[in-house]
């Protein structure tokens, strides 16, 4: 059993000789019960709207919060528990998209349709990943397994939308691809006060101006299985080009940004009687080209293009020398390069460079028929660029089994956030680096407990409750150091703490519902005064996330989404909150037999909500004078109204063979 | 008074008037309008000074956190500049709400406001025109269009404004904004205040701004790029448009950043050193003689004189993000070294100032 623990699910072997029906796989990813780290894991299924994207799914789980810039296809990152954008890791298959924290990962550039599932760990992550970050893990796993899929969308603001997906099996042999396009004029409707809050009359609807898209990407991959090794090369191109909006009272109609980016990894896997491990080999590329020569976006007139490389090898290993232990270890290493051209500019940046190894070595410790699992780890990081930075970090997950139907976790560790190249050297001209930063350091730990019901009951459901805390020393931001350029700062010491509760039943094969509540505090401790003890910018108190859905078999489904975000401050001197806000989305999808392609017509923001109430004069809390704003995710940045998406998707039918 | 002060009423007493000593401009000025820009730049606010008591109410209402607070004929004038480009007006004590706000075109970035010929005049740095209101309805009253004056980026950058016999100076940088901001020029512009006409234009030196020199007939002019010592100060007379330089950063060898004057012989002349230190100095025009008061990691935002005394606003210094914040008051009468008071106890970092 325990080899079945530790060894990649994929790995796992029928016994050899009998026949098995195979009327669905087993879910493939870690199981959330089994774990000491809180970990969520989204799969985009029969209960998925079609108008979802990578960051809507992310958002549903508990402890998330999306920053977007817009509607569908446009910039959207993640934090976790409060955490800054860079602390959390993304990560495709296990290779990091932004390794060690290096820069934000945009989620709308990761196509939903070509994931299995969508793995959120929330604090300790396991030592696969490697020196894990302190805000968290987000690990997209690409589909896998035979048959093929198609779908096409079409919606609003010209937005068109088509994605494909086959594999094949050739003995030994197996390959895979999926790509998508998508394609919008993202003019939708927003509402503008003209900057001019005091000032109703010139209040009006305008409609978001360059703001197209388009966006290619998808994988394919090869894989030859060799006895108990495993061979397989994939890559994973995107382009993207884009018109920059701008923010609301600076509209831009020229400004754009086309992005290049290919993911190549060659991994190979293997396993034995009590072994397994891996070795990864990737190459990052990226080059943003931004355009504006009009200096609509601050004013000053740009055309830069940056070009950064990073070449990295990961080797992982687990071993199971006896029952009760099963040590693992996973040694990291990898080069980075940025380099920024800026035409416009009369002096030639160098490029930079940095080396980053990181180590993490852990071993689960299991007692008493596994009712008991400690799992210690200690993770460094060696960074050697403009400064060299060596860091030894512990951690420490407990999970405690007493029965099956009950997981209770804990979980707490010390974590390290180097500054990447664009906060040591600047990038886009008027980002200015800072080579005198200091790692961000910090602390998390939380405690939790998993409740499963028997998945023979007619009503199966799942429910985790947790507690976290997070706090960070030398957190860097980015400030304003002139009129329109941006310095990064260690700014001081912030905490976060709060419960998360998400809560999962599927009843009668009728109903699917998941729901998730997150309440968090948050602090800034720096010693600046406008700042001190105020509350994280965009770290809502409460969180509510419900979807629900009604199907009889697949024939038809009826489903209902709900977001609610709480009141939260959008600067750090929590001078100006954003209202509370309830989003509501949903879908009906129809399809009368398995082999017909389903018909899908989902709704997002289906109140058509633009626009939310907010005090008129903040500085002063007796004034009762409110006025209206638009309402956005990030200021300046609107979000659509209510929007209408139709999606037709063929599936090749589940499989129903025998296996020999 | 002083109870009503610290609980932070948004009424301004105003029953104590400065002695200002030499200046005439501002002999009748009693309170300090202050916005102030939190260190990150995503939040402002106003606040105000009592003159006579240094008591500093503060948290008054909101302001653009890329502001420029003007005085002017009675009024108040808060300028929210490049991203906001819109103006709010206040009677002055009167903060719940301004009387009025407008817009003056996205991207138009104002600068400036000057009141005369009855009308209010805004200068817009992104644009290549004036504005000018009706003061009574704040309905467009026109353009004055300097499109002839632009340089290579199609607009003539037009700065700061100062009025002198009807007439409205107008100092127009002629950066180019689509060349790395490299100067293709410097002009100042005149224009009838009565009729918005377009009088002539002066050469000037590279990046120009106009200082007022109270009892004196001549203005000031400050030119020079931002990093480089390749501008200075000198008097600019208004009615030949001619130009008399009289310090140089090349001879400072330092950037000469910002001056103001309380009078034709006194002044205070602030320089940026390449290790972005900020120094304070005493200058006299009449022998050029400078008096070396004080320096400072922080950065100097701007200078505004009233009486015999000049407000600096300090922020966070560019090489120092924890360097001292706040207003320093400078004697440029007295001229003593070491004598500077800080103001430091507002909210957030001072971004303009200005008095009424």
């Amino acid at each position: 059993m325990s080899l079945l623990v530790f060894a990649n699910a994929a790995f796992a072997a029928e016994p050899p000789g009998e026949t098995v029906v195979v009327e669905a796989p087993a879910p493939r990813g870690p199981d959330a019960a089994a774990t000491s780290a809180a970990v969520t894991v989204l799969r985009p299924d029969a209960s998925t709207p079609a108008s979802a994207d990578v960051a809507s799914l992310v958002e549903s789980a508990a402890g998330t919060t999306v920053q977007r810039l817009g509607g569908l296809g446009d910039f959207a990152a993640v934090s976790i528990r409060g955490a800054s954008l860079r602390q959390v890791e993304v990560f495709l298959d296990g290779v990091p998209l932004n390794p060690d924290g290096a820069g934000v990962v945009n989620l709308a550039e990761l196509p939903l349709g070509a994931f299995e599932r969508i793995e959120v760990w929330r604090g300790n992550a396991p030592v696969s990943f490697g020196a894990a970050p302190l805000g968290g893990v987000v690990n997209l796993v690409t589909r896998q397994g035979d048959g093929g899929a198609v779908s096409a969308a079409y919606g609003p603001y010209q937005t068109v939308k088509g994605d494909a997906y086959g594999a094949l099996t050739h003995g030994n042999l197996d390959g895979n691809a999926f790509a998508e396009v998508l394609s919008t004029q993202g003019d939708y409707r927003y509402f503008d006060d003209n900057a001019t809050v005091f000032n109703l009359l010139d209040d009006h609807v305008r409609v978001r101006g360059n703001n197209d898209k388009l966006q290619v990407g998808g994988f394919v991959r090869g894989r030859a299985s060799l006895g108990d090794w495993r061979v397989s090369l994939t890559d994973a191109p995107l382009y993207r080009d884009e018109g920059l909006p701008g923010s609301v009272n600076l509209p831009a109609e020229e400004a754009r940004l086309t992005t290049l980016r290919n993911l190549a990894v060659a991994r190979v896997e293997g396993h034995g009687g009590a072994w397994a491990g891996s070795a990864t080999l990737w190459h990052l590329g990226r080059r943003e080209a931004l355009v504006d020569l009009a200096g609509e976006l601050d004013g000053a007139a740009r055309e830069e293009t940056d070009l950064s490389d990073t070449v990295g090898l990961r080797v992982t290993a687990t071993a199971a020398p006896s029952a009760w232990l099963q040590p693992s270890a996973t040694v990291s290493g990898h080069s980075e390069t940025l380099a920024v051209t800026d035409t416009l500019a009369t002096d030639d940046e160098p490029v930079r460079a940095r080396r980053v190894g990181t180590a993490a070595l852990g071993a689960d410790l299991r007692f008493w028929n596994d009712r008991l699992t400690l799992s210690p780890v200690v993770q460094g990081v060696a960074l050697d660029g403009a400064t060299t930075i060596e860091s030894l970090d512990p951690r420490l997950g407990a999970l405690v089994r007493p029965t099956r139907w009950l997981s209770l976790k804990a979980n707490g560790g010390r974590y390290l956030r180097a500054p990447d190249l664009v906060e040591m050297f600047g990038n886009h001209g008027n980002l200015e680096g800072n080579p005198l930063l200091v790692p961000e350091r910090g602390w998390q730990a939380d405690v939790g407990a998993r409740v499963e019901g028997p998945r023979a009951w007619p009503v199966r459901l799942s429910a985790d409750a947790g507690a976290f805390w997070l706090a960070s020393e030398d957190r860097i931001v980015w400030v304003q150091n002139s009129q329109q350029s941006f310095t990064p700062v260690n700014f001081g010491a912030t905490w976060v703490q709060g419960v998360e509760a998400a809560l999962d039943v599927q009843a009668f094969d009728v109903v699917d519902s998941d729901t998730t509540v997150t309440w968090q505090q948050s602090r800034n401790l720096t010693a600046d005064s406008g700042f001190a003890n105020n509350e994280l910018p965009r770290t809502p108190p409460l969180t509510i996330s419900e979807a629900v859905s009604v199907h009889w078999e697949e024939r038809v489904r009826l489903g209902y989404s709900l977001s609610y975000t709480g009141a939260n401050y959008w600067d750090a001197a929590n001078l100006y909150a954003s209202a509370p806000r309830t989003l509501h989305g949903a879908f009906v999808r129809a399809q009368p037999t398995p082999r017909w392609p389903s018909l899908e017509l989902s709704a997002l923001n289906l109140t058509d909500t633009l626009t939310e109430v907010v005090p008129r004069n903040p500085a002063d809390p007796d004034d009762p004078s409110r006025a209206v704003s638009a309402i956005t995710d990030f200021s300046g940045y609107p979000l659509p109204g209510r929007t209408f998406l139709l999606t037709a998707r063929w599936q090749q039918a589940p499989p129903t063979k025998d296996r020999p | 008074m002083i109870l009503l002060a610290l609980a932070c009423a948004p009424v301004i007493p105003e029953d104590s008037a400065l002695d200002t000593g030499g200046g005439d401009s501002d002999s009748a000025v009693a309170t300090a309008v202050v916005t102030t820009t939190s260190a990150d730049y995503a939040s402002a606010l106003l606040a105000t000074v009592q003159l006579s008591t240094m008591i500093i109410i503060d948290r008054i209402t909101t302001a653009p956190t890329d502001s420029q607070v003007v005085s002017e004929d009675g009024l108040v004038y808060v300028l929210g500049r490049f991203g906001v480009d819109a103006v709010r007006v206040y009677e002055p004590g009167e903060w719940v709400e301004p009387i009025q706000e407008f817009s003056t075109g996205d991207a138009s970035n104002p600068q400036d406001v000057k009141e005369c010929g009855g009308s209010v005049y805004v200068s817009l740095y992104g644009s290549t025109e004036v504005k000018r209101y009706d003061p009574e309805t704040w309905l467009l009253r026109g353009v004055v269009d300097l499109s002839s004056l632009a340089d290579s980026d199609g607009i003539p950058e037009v700065a700061n404004m100062i009025e002198r016999d009807g007439v409205l100076y107008v100092a127009l940088q002629q950066l180019d904004q689509d060349n790395g901001w490299v100067a293709n020029g410097g002009l100042v512009a005149s224009i009838d205040c009565a009729t918005g006409a377009l009088l002539q234009s002066f050469v000037a030196a590279p990046d120009p701004t106009l200082h007022d020199v109270p009892g004196s007939a001549k203005l000031m002019v400050r030119t020079g790029l931002y990093f480089a010592n390749d501008g200075g100060v000198g008097w600019f007379d208004p009615t030949t448009g001619t130009e008399a330089p009289l310090l140089t950063e090349a001879a400072l060898g330092e950037e000469i950043t910002d001056l103001a004057m309380v009078d034709a012989t006194h002044g205070i002349v602030v320089t940026h050193a390449e290790n972005h230190d900020f120094t304070t100095w005493c200058w006299n025009p009449d022998d050029n003689a400078l008096v070396e008061l004080f320096t400072t990691p922080s950065s100097f935002q701007g200078l505004k004189a009233v009486g015999d005394d000049v407000w600096i606003v300090a922020r966070a210094g560019w090489a120092d993000y924890l360097s001292p914040t706040g207003v320093i008051v400078v004697d440029a009468i007295a001229c003593e070294p070491g004598a500077e008071r800080w103001l430091t106890d507002f909210e957030f970092p001072p971004f303009s100032v200005d008095f009424y």
